[in-house]
C-alpha cells in the first residue's frame, strides 16, 4: 500500500489520513501498471471490488430514476401540496414578493402587541371590513410565517431569488431547495385560529396584499368570499 | 512417491511459478516495482529451463525453432501483445487508485460513524474532562472543557452528526494518530 497509509493502521483508524496524491505514489502505480495480472488476483482477493462497483452502478441508477420520478411528480406534488414551493423569482418578482411581504407583516406584528387590531386602521368594529379583492397569496403567507422579526421576514425566501442583475440577457441559474416546514408564530397562529373579536367570537383572518384582513378573498369564478359570514 | 514427484519438471516448474507469483505480488502491495519487475523478469527467464513446459504455455513453437526465429516469427504477435498488456496496465491502475481511495473513504467514514456514537462521544468527553483537570496551562484546560462539554451536549443530541463544535476535536483525533 501507499508508504505513508498502512493498510493495517487505516483499518484500524484513520490516523494521519490525507489526500492521496498520485504524483507521489508513482511507484505504486507503476507497479499495478506492469504487474497488473497479480494485482488484479490479489485486489480481487482481498480488497473486493465489486462491492465499489455495485454501490456505484446501484448509486446512479438510482440518481438517474429519482431524476426521472421528479421530473414527472414536480406538477403533481405542486397540485397537492398546500403551501406550494414559490416558483424559482426574477429579481423584479422577488422584490415585489418582498414589498408585499413586509406589507403584509407589518400589521401582523401590530395586531401580536395588541390583539385584536385585525380590522384596519380606518375601518370601525361595526362597520363592514374592507373589500379584498386580489387572492390570497400563499407563498406570501410562507414567508411570513417564519420566527423572525417582521422587518426580516424577506429574508426567509433568499434560495428562491437568483443572484441576477436585473439587466442581465441570460436568466442565471437557479437553485431551489424544498420548502420546510413553517413554525407557527403569530401570524400564522391567527390565521390558523383567527382573532377574538368584540362580540366574543373568533372569525378567521386572511392574508392579502394590503395586509391581514378578516375577510377571505373573493373568489374570481364564483365571484363570491369562501366561508363568508 | 515422492520421487516420482519431485523428479516431475511440471511440479517445480509450476511451483516456481507460485513462488515467483507471490514475491509479485509482494513487491506489489510493497510499493517496489523494481523488485516487482526484476521478478518477473527472472520468472521469464526461468520457462527457458523448463522445455517441457513450453506447449502448456503456448510456447510450443519454440520447439521447431531458435528463439530469434521464433521472435522474427511472431513479433507482430508479441507487439500486438505487448500493447494490450500495457493499456490493460494503465487501464488497471486507474481503476486500481480509485478502489484505493474508496476503500480510504469508507475507513473514514466507519471511524468516523463509530468515534460519532453516543457512548464513544460520553467517553471522549470523560477523557477530555480529566486531560483538563491534569493540564497545567489555562488555555489548553480551557479548550479541553469547552470540547468536553461539546461532547456531552452532542452525546445529548443523539450523536451521530458532526457539528461544528465537534469539528476541532474530530480533526485532532485524526491528525493526532486517534490520540487526544
Amino acid at each position: 500500500m501507499l508508504p505513508d497509509y498502512k493498510t493495517g493502521r487505516a483499518r484500524n483508524g484513520v490516523d494521519g489520513l490525507t489526500r492521496p496524491d498520485p504524483r507521489e505514489q508513482t511507484a505504486q502505480i507503476v507497479s499495478w501498471a506492469i504487474c497488473w495480472p497479480w494485482s488484479v488476483v490479489w485486489t480481487f482477493c482481498v480488497y473486493n471490488p465489486f462491492r465499489y462497483i455495485g454501490e456505484f452502478v446501484l448509486r446512479e441508477i438510482q440518481t438517474a430514476l429519482y431524476e426521472i420520478s421528479q421530473s414527472e411528480f414536480t406538477g403533481i406534488e405542486r397540485d397537492l401540496a398546500l403551501d406550494p414551493p414559490p416558483f424559482p423569482l426574477r429579481e423584479s418578482e422577488a422584490t415585489e414578493r418582498q414589498a408585499m411581504v413586509k406589507q403584509a407583516a407589518a400589521p401582523a406584528s401590530e395586531n401580536q402587541a395588541s390583539a385584536p387590531a385585525v380590522p384596519p386602521p380606518e375601518s370601525q368594529p361595526d362597520q363592514a371590513p374592507e373589500q379584498h379583492p386580489a387572492p390570497v397569496d400563499n407563498s406570501a403567507a410562507v414567508a411570513i410565517a417564519t420566527d423572525e422579526p417582521a422587518e426580516d421576514a424577506p429574508a426567509a425566501q433568499p434560495q428562491m431569488m437568483p443572484q441576477q442583475s436585473p439587466d442581465a440577457q441570460s436568466p442565471a441559474p437557479v437553485t431551489w431547495s424544498p420548502p420546510q416546514p413553517a413554525p407557527v408564530n403569530a401570524v400564522s397562529r391567527q390565521q390558523l385560529h383567527g382573532v377574538k373579536h368584540a362580540d366574543g367570537m373568533y372569525r378567521p383572518t386572511y392574508l392579502s396584499p394590503n395586509g391581514v384582513s378578516t375577510e377571505p378573498a373573493i373568489d374570481p369564478w364564483t365571484q363570491k368570499r369562501p366561508h363568508s359570514q | 512417491m515422492l520421487d516420482d514427484i519431485l523428479t516431475i519438471e511440471s511440479f517445480w516448474f509450476w511451483t516456481l511459478m507460485i513462488v515467483q507469483s507471490g514475491l509479485i505480488i509482494w513487491f506489489v502491495e510493497e510499493a517496489n516495482p523494481v523488485a516487482a519487475v526484476l521478478t518477473l523478469g527472472t520468472s521469464v527467464i526461468s520457462i527457458a529451463f523448463f522445455p517441457s513446459q513450453w506447449e502448456s504455455i503456448g510456447l510450443g513453437g519454440l520447439h521447431e525453432l531458435s528463439l530469434p526465429d521464433w521472435l522474427k516469427q511472431n513479433a507482430w504477435v508479441l507487439l500486438a501483445c505487448i500493447g494490450c498488456y500495457v493499456v490493460i496496465g494503465i487501464v488497471w491502475a486507474t481503476f486500481r487508485w480509485w478502489v484505493l481511495v474508496r476503500e480510504m473513504r469508507d475507513t473514514y467514514e466507519l471511524n468516523k460513524a463509530e468515534w460519532l456514537a453516543p457512548g464513544n462521544l460520553r467517553s471522549t468527553a470523560r477523557q477530555l474532562q480529566s486531560h483538563a483537570e491534569q493540564c497545567s496551562e489555562t488555555a489548553l484546560r480551557e479548550k479541553y472543557l469547552q470540547w468536553s462539554e461539546a461532547c456531552h451536549l452532542a452525546a445529548a443530541e443523539g450523536g451521530n452528526r458532526l457539528t461544528q463544535e465537534l469539528k476541532p476535536i474530530w480533526k485532532e483525533f485524526v491528525t493526532n494518530a486517534s490520540r487526544l
